[in-house]
């Protein structure tokens, strides 16, 4: 067994050091492993050592010569004894075997004796040992994911553990600002997700990870660009209509940072704290909610590598489905038809389109050429290395993925690397150091206008197919302005290069064993540089982009924290007490640069040096704005029974006056677990939990902008002079001397219930969430002249429930769980600016919700000419034919249906963008060796249109969906419940700035968001070898969707201007640990 | 603590340090210069779509829908609400700047004259908004958000009055010349030419007489003997140039220019449609119409025409271009493109460069607003129009001038009878402001012509010579355009109040006290 201490080598030299960090510095040279009891042993002497290569014992007997501490070795662990002091309690040796629920030995298990430094860790067979232990002492056994177990030594000599696995409930710890806390003692309302849950989905950021795993939290995912795949979150419903946003605050290991910002494979846990108690500690940026994530940290033990791969492919969900050539050019004369004018292609040509032999008429389909020109091969790759000694542990984690789109030239890549270190420098002083840097670069070719690939995707859905493909001899189509093809292959480029870098260290001094006293300071720093850069290219013959140019800008934010907390906790008796104060700064800066050139001598030149000096330009502009806060919490529990918190925060911000900066924002909470009394243990004793709680509180958003209180006078309106770019500066907004925060009040109700043996957990939450002096840019006649800052007025509404529910079982080998979580929020502004009742521009109206859609409403399509006579006469003066949409007239200028139909009386509320519920479903189960997951996920409530001129037929002449073109009003067949009217041509955009309630649609759906099938090698195989798990994967993102949305559009997606269609993933992977 | 949260713009002017010296009353001037109504340098669909509410040209989707219904609805943005922001914003800087130029310690010479062009910009956007919207209300002072949003609309003649004597008042602090540094600034005679339109709409014809002879007898401009590089950045020091936007390639472009007219095949967007009735109004290069003239040959209608015509048009089958004919027949399949509906077989070429090689967005042509081709025409029909004597000296003075330059070279107007002399008149603007900004369009409002003339058949190019067997495309089958292409009928659709654009449903959505025009 001594193998190794017969046979590792040491050289040491130290001199008048303490005997503690010698001993630390052999467990770094090493795998030896020093266990003591640092009240019984003086390890705090120092004294010097000086050897080369010499076996351990050398070294120890000469460290501890004089010392009166003796040692004794078993393999890898050195136990330390004294000879001084004789012990009168008996002493013995203990030794064991942990292993988990299936039997199996569990190594790397940490046994401590409770009350002591004194510990071990389980080896590769799961075993440990202790020698010289007291009869009193109490064994605490831990273990990532299990439950803990603490085993009085009494007269046994052997104790054998079996770990069960902890399942969701009582003694799970949740993150809480600032802190920690056991579910079980919350009253505030927080969700909460572990790493096991959120590693199935094969995704690369971790907002897309978190979509359906979270009960309040609505995550919607807008586009499918491997370049914008991050996904929009707000917590509880749109709180507000201000500029200053629905962003809930992220804080990452206790520091602001950003989501994406964090590898998915790194997240421990997130929390989200949803209601005011738990946020109010973040007091005025906490508003929209606050989500803690926690990232993985080291353990002690022996290194455990974790490599996770997977390769898959992504197709579109949904892609609008076009008209062949000839439908077009009949569709075409049609809507030309319907508008008195001629016909513009023979029937001949049509019969020319249809038998596709001259190539002049051909049926080209330039949306498959877009969609079909790129891979769409996405993998991934993680390493994760944890380890480390008692006092030291690490996690040490890089990853990489690269994402090719659906188009060509559209990719996005990302390298990320993360060091986590928790070291104890004294028994009573933890210092922690994450250091995270990732570097993430996209790509998407551009058009002649230099905006990306938003615009190559309008004109591909704009030409119609009777506008052929590329030629063989290079050269394009060319329709109006627009040519997609030529575009995608120029050499033109949008390309982005982000470097984010954080560091965070804390330090943390228990003074006594009940007071902690805590520094940490982080630091973020991210820069942007985005190249824009459009080439020369020939498009046909006759006509060539001559000019190419590059835009190179260069951003960088960076924000400073630091913050000292200091807490208190105290257990007498039954009361237990959790105090805590804190301060913290925080200072954000941005700085930005751009500079253009034209005139490069070639298209692969793309440095800005390379450009021509006669046309550059540059420019710049920066910002800060600082935060000082001091915050406090009380906490008391009795019994764990009646649980009671204040929380306060006291608020500084240099974006408003002096007279405004400073506010508070208080909270409280209380909660009764009824389940921990005797009346309701003896009614219902098979309830394990039942709590009940409410709280409430207050909470700040200050995200306006960064002077909102003071009048700028903006530079760069210049105007040239002669030859000379005259400097200008002119007033573009008008300042709001009184500006401050828009505060958001939420009270909340919930019950937490956990049953059947704690397998089945629910939780259900009401909340009443208000936002008042909201940050409201209101609606101002364009008469002012300059835009308007932020005032504070107006007020939302948020009402809704939160429920989760979860089932964990086994039966026999089976192991399953389900889960459900389902959340409604009901939305209403409730006032506006003073007593005005409508802000049609901004989509605001008193008694509904934020972003209403305003507009006409529609009894369908006019029959025939004797309904057009009936009807009230219509808006627009070119509609109002049989086919045409019914506008209905509700009202005029008396209050009643005055017989015309206008834009002052007769539009209303016609649809709502935000969604009402939103919903997942998770279930998952295991039996021996397979693993099998699913997710649904859905939204409903939502009603919108498509906000995209080309989604209307021939809109700016453009191309026709198939689905309209078959299911059209005609006059062969003139369906009055026709899903799309008589076509015609319309001024562009007609419907998108006129709009009717005929165009929305029900965007309510569920998809099967993620699938899982898993399978792990046996542990028969496994024992041969140096691994520990071997698990295959096979894996499905957005496998199918119900929906009555518009056929070939996603339903998630919102803004269409940069619509991408969201893809279907299919992915093979695996996960190897050893 | 607190002071540590005292925070000042880092890349901005605090308003506490302005006013104080002459550069910061020059950065407020060229801040007032920036973006207002005569200085856009991106105008995209605005320009068209005024032009096509003239009876010159066919907006391209006019063919087929209708600008009014299209471009001129109280919900447009690009045209309805960008010239009323716009106007407004600009408003609202001078007003500022005027509010504030007493604080400024500086030259007084220099002070008057920088408040003049101030008022100048200010007064223009009142010019324009009243052509544009007719009444609107009338601001000289800072708004709060309170008074902006409960404005109601003033009374036309005072807007007017109100131009008119701004117009006067800067006029005299303004200079009549510049040096070559100051190009872009406001001159002498701009104040007083835009002062005329105001009161030739008014009909006040020996005002407006005596304002355009004021700046003849200033002597500070001339008939350029060049005509087409007027509007290329070859000719834009010409001394002619009265009015004009100041582009400059990459920092102040014309978005514009090398864009939107030219035909497709030269990578245009070819988004104007000259009308064929435009096309006859050019004479022919013996000073007769096309009706009189010996020259026209129906065979060859484009040959022996006003030089101005082919500095003016693109002509199918007959221009050459960059060494290519163009073409423009509706059913051309050539580069795979078929002729937008509505286009006429004709294009604009006023502004395009040939063999331009710089940026299509980016180029350095300058806008021109008012040429002293304009004042002398003007001045012309104020006489004529105040029934005052015309005589050959005048004409000489004047049309003959204008029409007489070196690259133009027209045989000279004697016709002094007032009635043929008026269509003369009529006629030589036209052809001589073809296409530039809101000319015709000011013209035959204030002629009373614009419903006349605009609820008319738009014809293109003919397309044959037996429209009674011809298919392909819609011809007219009798009459003075037999055989031309029928591009589209706007016959019944112009109702009186469409010569005015909408009061953008932006404003009556916040204000529904301020009436929307007539007909929308």
């Amino acid at each position: 067994l001594d193998a190794y201490a017969q046979s590792k080598r040491l050289s040491l030299t130290v001199k008048n050091e303490t005997i503690v960090n010698i001993l630390e510095e052999i467990e770094n040279q090493s795998e030896f492993h020093f266990m003591f009891d640092v009240s019984r042993i003086d390890v705090y002497q120092r004294k010097s050592v000086s050897c080369k290569n010499q076996l351990i014992r050398n070294i120890l007997d000469q460290l501890f010569e004089d010392t009166g501490i003796t040692y004794s070795i078993n393999d890898r662990q050195v136990l330390l004894t004294t000879t001084g002091k004789i012990d009168v309690e008996q002493q013995k040796t203990v030794t064991g075997k942990v292993t988990d629920s299936g039997g199996q030995p569990l190594p790397g298990v940490t046994v401590v004796v409770k009350g002591s430094t004194t510990g071990t860790v389980t080896n590769a067979d799961g075993e440990y040992s202790f020698t010289n232990i007291s009869e009193n002492a109490t064994l605490q056994f831990s273990f990532v994911g299990m439950r803990a177990q603490e085993i009085v030594v009494g007269s046994q000599t052997s104790i054998n553990v079996r770990m069960e696995e902890e399942s969701i409930g009582l003694d799970e710890v949740v993150a809480v600002g600032y802190g920690t806390m056991k579910r079980v003692n919350l009253s505030g309302s927080v969700s909460n997700v572990g790493s096991k849950q959120l590693e199935k989905r094969t995704v690369t950021t971790t907002s897309s990870m978190l979509q359906g795993q979270l009960s309040g939290v609505s995550i919607r995912s807008l586009s499918g660009n491997p370049k914008s795949s991050s996904a929009t979150l707000l917590v509880r419903g749109q709180g507000t209509f201000s500029g200053a946003g629905n962003s809930p605050l992220v804080i990452v290991d206790g520091i602001e940072s950003s989501m994406d910002n964090v590898n998915p494979h790194d997240v421990e846990s997130v929390s989200v704290l949803k209601d005011a108690s738990s946020a109010a500690i973040y007091g005025s940026k906490a508003a929209n909610g606050v989500i803690l994530i926690t990232t993985k940290t080291g353990l002690t033990g022996e290194p455990v590598f974790s490599i996770n791969s997977y390769f898959g492919k992504h197709t579109p969900t949904y892609i609008p489905e076009m008209v062949n050539s000839w439908e077009y050019a009949m569709a075409y004369n049609e809507a030309l038809m319907n508008i008195g004018a001629s016909p513009r292609w023979t029937a001949e040509e049509i019969q020319k389109f249809k038998s596709g032999t001259d190539p002049n008429y051909p049926n080209f389909n330039h949306m498959d050429y877009i969609w079909d020109s790129g891979s769409g091969i996405e993998s991934k790759h993680n390493i994760n290395i944890k380890g480390g000694t008692f006092r030291s542990q690490y996690m040490f984690s890089a990853g990489y993925y690269d994402n090719q789109g659906l188009a060509m030239k559209n990719s996005a890549n990302r390298y990320d690397m993360r060091l986590n270190l928790d070291t104890k420098l004294r028994d009573n002083l933890k210092f922690n150091v994450k250091i995270y840097g990732d570097k993430y670069y996209d790509k998407e070719p551009s058009s002649r206008n230099g905006t990306g690939f938003s615009d190559i995707v309008r004109g591909a859905l704009r030409l119609p197919n009777t506008i052929p493909g590329p030629t063989e001899d290079g050269y394009y189509p060319y329709y109006e302005t627009i040519h997609p093809e030529a575009d995608i292959n120029s050499k033109s480029f949008i390309k982005n290069s982000n470097t984010f870098f954080s560091t965070n260290a804390n330090l943390s001094w228990n003074i006594t064993k009940d007071l902690e006293i805590n520094g940490q300071v982080g630091y973020n720093y991210r820069a942007l540089e985005n190249k824009n850069y459009i080439a020369t290219y020939d498009v046909t013959p006759n006509f060539r982009n001559s000019l190419n140019s590059l835009r190179v800008d260069w951003l960088n934010w960076n924000d400073l924290t630091m913050q000292s907390i200091i807490k208190y906790n105290k257990t007498l008796n039954k009361h237990a007490f959790h105090l805590l104060g804190g301060v913290s700064c925080q200072s954000y800066n941005h700085q930005y640069l751009s500079a253009f050139r034209d005139q490069f001598p070639n298209n692969e030149l793309s440095e800005i040096d390379a450009g021509a000096t006669a046309h550059a330009t540059n420019s710049g502009s920066a910002s800060r704005y600082k935060l000082t806060s001091l915050f406090g919490r009380v906490n008391y529990n009795f019994n764990e029974r009646y649980l009671f918190e204040l929380n306060v925060r006291y608020d500084g911000s240099s974006r408003f006056p002096k007279e405004n900066r400073w506010g508070v924002f208080p909270s409280a909470s209380i909660a009764w677990r009824l389940s921990q009394e005797n009346f309701f243990k003896n009614i219902l004793p098979w309830m394990n939990n039942f709590k009940m709680r409410a709280s409430w509180g207050s909470l700040g958003n200050q995200s306006v902008g960064n002077y909102p209180y003071q009048y700028m006078i903006s530079l760069g309106q210049n105007y040239p002079f002669g030859n000379e770019y005259s400097a200008g500066a002119a007033i573009t907004s008008v300042a709001n001397k009184e500006i401050s925060w828009e505060t958001t009040r939420i009270t909340n109700f919930g019950l937490d219930i956990t049953t059947l043996n704690n397998k089945l957990n629910f939780t259900v939450d009401y909340y009443v969430k208000k936002t008042d002096d909201i940050l409201y840019n209101i609606s101002v006649s364009d008469m002012l002249g300059a835009s308007p800052n932020a005032t504070n007025a107006g007020s939302v509404e948020n009402r809704g429930w939160d429920f989760e529910l979860s089932y964990n079982n086994a039966i026999g080998d089976f192991v399953y769980g389900a889960s459900v979580i389902y959340s409604l929020t009901h939305n209403k502004v409730l006032e506006l600016y003073g007593d005005l009742e409508k802000d049609i521009a901004r989509g605001l109206f008193v008694g509904h919700p934020i972003g209403s859609t305003y507009g006409y409403v529609s009894d369908g399509l006019f029959v025939d000419q004797d309904d057009v006579e009936m009807a009230p006469t219509q808006p627009f003066g070119f509609l109002g034919e049989p086919g045409d949409i019914k506008f209905v007239d509700l009202s005029g200028p008396n209050g009643v249906p005055d017989g015309v139909v206008s834009s002052t009386y007769d539009r209303t509320i016609i649809g709502q963008p935000l969604p009402i519920s939103t919903y997942s479903l998770n279930l998952n189960g295991k039996y021996k060796n397979f693993d099998i997951s699913l997710m649904f996920q859905g939204e409903g409530g939502r009603k919108d249109m498509i906000s995209m001129s080309h989604f209307y037929a021939i809109d700016n002449l453009g191309n026709v969906q198939k689905w309209i073109y078959n299911s059209r009003w005609t006059a062969e067949n003139p369906n009055p419940n026709a899903d799309y009217p008589k076509i015609r041509i319309v001024p562009t955009d007609f419907y998108l700035s006129n709009k009717v309630d005929f165009f929305v649609k029900d965007a309510t759906f569920i998809r099967l968001k993620n699938a899982q099938i898993g399978y792990s090698l046996p542990d028969r195989v496994l024992n041969k070898t140096f691994l520990k798990r071997v698990r295959f994967y096979v894996s499905g993102e957005n496998l199918f969707t119900l929906t009555n949305f518009y056929k070939g559009w996603d339903p998630e997606i919102s803004n269409q201007i940069l619509w991408y269609p969201h893809s279907k993933f299919y992915a093979a992977g695996i996960n190897i640990d050893f | 603590c607190n002071n540590w949260l005292d925070e000042q713009p880092l890349s901005a002017i605090s308003e506490a340090s302005f006013w104080t010296s002459e550069s910061d009353a020059m950065l407020a001037l060229a801040g007032c210069y920036r973006q207002n109504n005569f200085t856009i340098n991106s105008y995209n669909n605005e320009h068209l779509i005024l032009t096509s509410n003239t009876d010159d040209s066919n907006y391209k989707e006019s063919a087929t829908g209708d600008i009014y219904t299209g471009y001129m609805r109280p919900s447009d943005w690009e045209v309805v609400r960008s010239i009323w922001l716009r106007a407004y914003k600009t408003i609202f800087k001078a007003n500022y700047f005027l509010e504030n130029i007493d604080r400024v310690e500086m030259d007084d010479v220099k002070k008057a004259e920088i408040t003049a062009e101030v008022r100048f910009i200010r007064a223009y956007e009142y010019f324009y908004l009243s052509l544009m919207y007719g009444d609107v209300p009338l601001i000289t002072k800072v708004l709060t958000i309170s008074d902006a949003n409960t404005q109601s609309r003033s009374l036309l003649e005072d807007i007017r009055d109100f131009c008119i004597d701004e117009f006067s008042t800067a006029s005299v602090d303004l200079p009549a010349t510049r040096p070559d540094d100051e190009k872009g600034r406001i001159l002498k005679a701009a104040s007083l030419a835009v002062k005329g339109r105001l009161l030739m709409i008014e009909k006040r014809w020996s005002e407006a007489a005596s304002t355009y002879k004021e700046i003849i007898d200033m002597n500070a401009h001339i008939i350029d003997p060049r005509y087409k590089a007027l509007f290329e950045e070859s000719g834009e020091n010409s001394k002619e140039i009265i009015l004009s936007t100041n582009c400059m390639t990459s920092l102040y472009p014309n978005a514009n220019n090398q864009t939107n007219y030219k035909p497709q095949m030269y990578g245009g967007y070819q988004e104007c449609n000259p009308t064929q009735r435009l096309i006859d109004a050019f004479l022919m290069n013996d000073g007769l119409s096309i009706e009189e003239s010996s020259l026209y040959d129906p065979e060859h209608p484009f040959d022996n025409r006003d030089p101005r015509f082919y500095a003016n048009l693109f002509l199918p089958e007959y221009t050459v271009w960059e060494g290519k004919l163009y073409l423009g027949h509706p059913d051309l399949t050539s580069d795979g493109i078929k002729t937008m509906p509505g286009g006429t077989g004709y294009c604009f070429k006023k502004f395009a460069t040939e063999f331009y090689d710089g940026g299509l967005h980016n180029s350095g042509d300058d806008i021109i607003y008012i040429r002293y081709a304009e004042v002398l025409l003007s001045y012309l029909e104020s006489k004529l129009e105040n029934g005052d004597n015309v005589t050959q000296e005048l004409l000489d003075q004047t049309i003959n001038k204008v029409r007489g330059r070196e690259e133009v070279n027209m045989p000279s107007v004697t016709e002094t009878s007032p009635d043929k002399l008026r269509e003369i008149i009529r006629r030589e603007r036209r052809v001589e402001f073809c296409f530039e900004r809101h000319i015709r369009y000011m013209d035959i409002r204030r002629w009373g012509i614009y419903l006349e003339v605009m609820n008319r058949q738009i014809y293109g190019m003919k397309l044959t010579d037996d429209p009674d067997n011809y298919t392909d495309y819609p011809v007219e089958k009798v009459g003075k355009y037999r055989g031309h292409y029928k591009a589209f009928d706007k016959t019944g659709t112009i109702t009186p109040g469409m010569e005015l654009l909408p009061i953008p449903l932006y404003e009556i959505d916040i204000n529904p006290e301020l009436r929307q025009n007539t007909g929308y």
